[in-house]
């Protein structure tokens, strides 16, 4: 066979390769609803149903996994008056830490902190290993739709991405709206010690808005 | 290494540099923005609601605060870009702004209750109030401001936000820090946006879908993605050889888009162009530009009919609004001559083609 026909045989590799870019093309270009991934692109598990077994904050009702909402719990917002919900967060084998609520949009309020207060006052939160898996929820058991998590030292602006899910809810749009989510579950921080921060968006049943919640991380 | 293989290794990598360079034009080439529109949520103003606010009584704002929440006002006034509320300071508005410690949240700096259509409260922390994190330092306090103050006037855009119904940005899909100015944790000085004096793209684009835009020639934001439609008319299907056939073409945002509140909208004072193909032909020819009609999204343009053309409009996808282009189905104009036609009847004028 000539050089000529056989350089045109491309290898598995450039194959490979042009295939890679031609979805990165496909999932790349802005159309529609843009699609963006949280960094880094760990893999979370948020449960559209409650973790059977999960263990509530005292005083705190949250449906068992043996009810399923088939969309929205028909849990009245007046449980809810004067704010937002608390956010609590629970590593394996301890007790769940509601966190400190910081910025939020609810029920046509919005309160602006706009900087993370200082670790040591934030509610403890102890992670026995970095391998561990944290799992945020609302108590008492009022679902949200798009969920993020992240850590940082101490300031709002050294944010790391740690996970994110969910989809957004938009109250102006003819589609329908996301599942609620009733748990979300990501990987701990590095081991270290940090401020656990858990950002979410509500949806339809709360009438939208948004609230963030941190936690002193101590990751053994 | 052959002299086989090194050639195909080189095919190969200029086969993947150019894919590579393939998509990265791809993704240049369009418009849109990849933030979505900012979260909102509420009950919403009426239609370009003029809303003014008193300074609280017990709790005025010194002076260069309130010209910061004064100017503030004026940026979301300037480049609201929809028909959201007009705010202005008057001792009788029915809305109210502090300057006080007395905040329902121990950690807030700002804080701000909607009570749409009617009025809003809206609170801010004064100067050199010790919170958790440290001090509170607005930049407009100093000559000269210092490292890591809030710019007074940024803060009380993003309070405006949340009174036009704005919520606070998911900023894990946020591509560019000042695609919205509501961010949870906005930037101090001097980190970039830590002065932006106007809403992003992205706030403005919720605005436009809650609001509406200012009118129908008003640009649509790059953060919005709305596919538009395009129909065109002629004052005559048939047309005697060397008259004028005018035609009209209608643009506006797709019947179908998600946003309810945008479809349809008439889309005014675009370029459309109106294009020209023989019978029968396949090469369309550009005659020009259509004027404007009027603000129902209509323009025109009157043709000398000399042969039996098909003609179509164009509006090609802009680079500077969120808007995606359209084509309208073609329209059939055919020409006659009087040879063509029967004689008139008697006294009576009338040919019959």
């Amino acid at each position: 066979m000539p050089d000529g026909a056989a350089a045109l045989r491309l290898p598995a590799t450039t194959l490979m390769v042009l295939a890679l870019v031609a979805g990165a093309c496909a999932v790349g270009a802005p159309a529609g609803s843009p699609q963006v991934t949280p960094s880094p692109a760990v893999t979370a598990a948020s449960s559209a149903v409650p973790t059977s077994g999960s263990t509530s904050a005292p005083g705190t009702d949250i449906t068992s996994a043996s009810t399923r909402p088939t969309a929205y719990p028909t849990s009245s917002l007046s449980a809810v008056t004067g704010g937002p919900p608390a956010g609590v967060v629970e590593a394996a084998r301890a007790q769940p830490v509601t966190g400190h609520l910081g910025s939020y949009c609810w029920d046509a309020t919005c309160s602006d902190e706009f900087e993370l207060p200082t670790s040591s006052t934030l509610p403890d939160l102890t992670v026995t290993s970095a391998e561990q898996s944290l799992s945020f929820s609302l108590s008492p058991g009022i679902g949200f739709v798009q969920w993020s998590a992240s850590y940082t030292t101490g300031k709002s602006a050294d944010l790391v991405p740690l996970a994110g899910g969910g989809a957004a809810f938009d109250p102006d749009s003819t589609a329908s709206p996301p599942p609620a989510l009733f748990s979300a579950t990501f990987a701990a921080p590095p081991k270290g010690d940090w401020t656990l921060v858990v950002s979410i968006h509500f949806g339809p049943h709360a009438g939208g808005g948004d609230a963030t919640y941190a936690w002193h991380a101590m990751v053994r | 290494m052959s002299r086989s293989r090194r050639y195909t290794t080189q095919l190969s990598r200029t086969v993947a540099a150019f894919g590579a360079a393939v998509c990265l034009l791809s993704v240049a080439a369009t418009n849109v923005s990849a933030t979505p529109p900012t979260p909102a949520s509420g009950t919403t103003w009426s239609p370009n609601q003029r809303v003014e606010y008193h300074w609280k009584d017990v709790a005025p704002p010194p002076a260069w605060m309130k010209a910061a929440i004064n100017a503030a006002a004026q940026d979301s006034n300037e480049s609201r870009g929809a028909r959201a509320a007009i705010f202005s300071q008057s001792d009788s508005g029915t809305s109210s702004i502090g300057y006080t410690g007395d905040i329902p949240t121990t950690y807030a700096v700002a804080y701000t209750i909607g009570n749409l259509p009617t009025s809003f409260g809206m609170r801010f922390r004064p100067q050199g109030y010790p919170l958790d994190w440290g001090t509170l330092r607005w930049c407009q306090f100093y000559d000269l401001p210092p490292t890591g103050c809030y710019d007074a006037e940024m803060i009380a855009l993003h309070e405006l936000g949340h009174a036009q119904t704005l919520d606070h940005a998911d900023d894990a899909v946020v591509t560019n820090w000042t695609d919205t100015i509501m961010h949870w944790a906005p930037k101090t000085k001097a980190k970039a946006g830590w002065n932006q004096h106007a809403f992003g793209i992205c706030d403005v684009a919720r605005l436009q879908i809650r609001y509406q835009p200012l009118d129908s020639t008003t640009a649509y934001s790059t953060c919005l993605d709305l596919d538009t439609q395009l129909a065109l008319t002629t004052s005559a299907t048939n047309v005697l050889y060397g008259r004028n056939a005018t035609f009209t073409a209608r643009l506006s945002v797709a019947a179908d888009e998600i946003y309810a509140s945008l479809a349809s909208d008439p889309v005014s004072a675009r370029k459309v162009v109106l294009q020209q193909r023989p019978v029968g032909g396949s090469t369309w020819t550009t005659l020009g530009a259509m004027s404007f009609l009027d603000y129902n999204g209509r323009y025109s343009r009157s043709v000398t009919i000399t042969n039996d053309d098909d003609y179509r409009a164009i509006f090609a996808t802009p680079l500077s609004e969120g808007l995606n282009g359209s084509t309208s189905l073609a329209v059939r104009v055919t020409s006659y001559d009087l040879d063509s036609c029967s004689a008139p009847g008697i006294n009576v004028y009338i040919y019959t083609c």
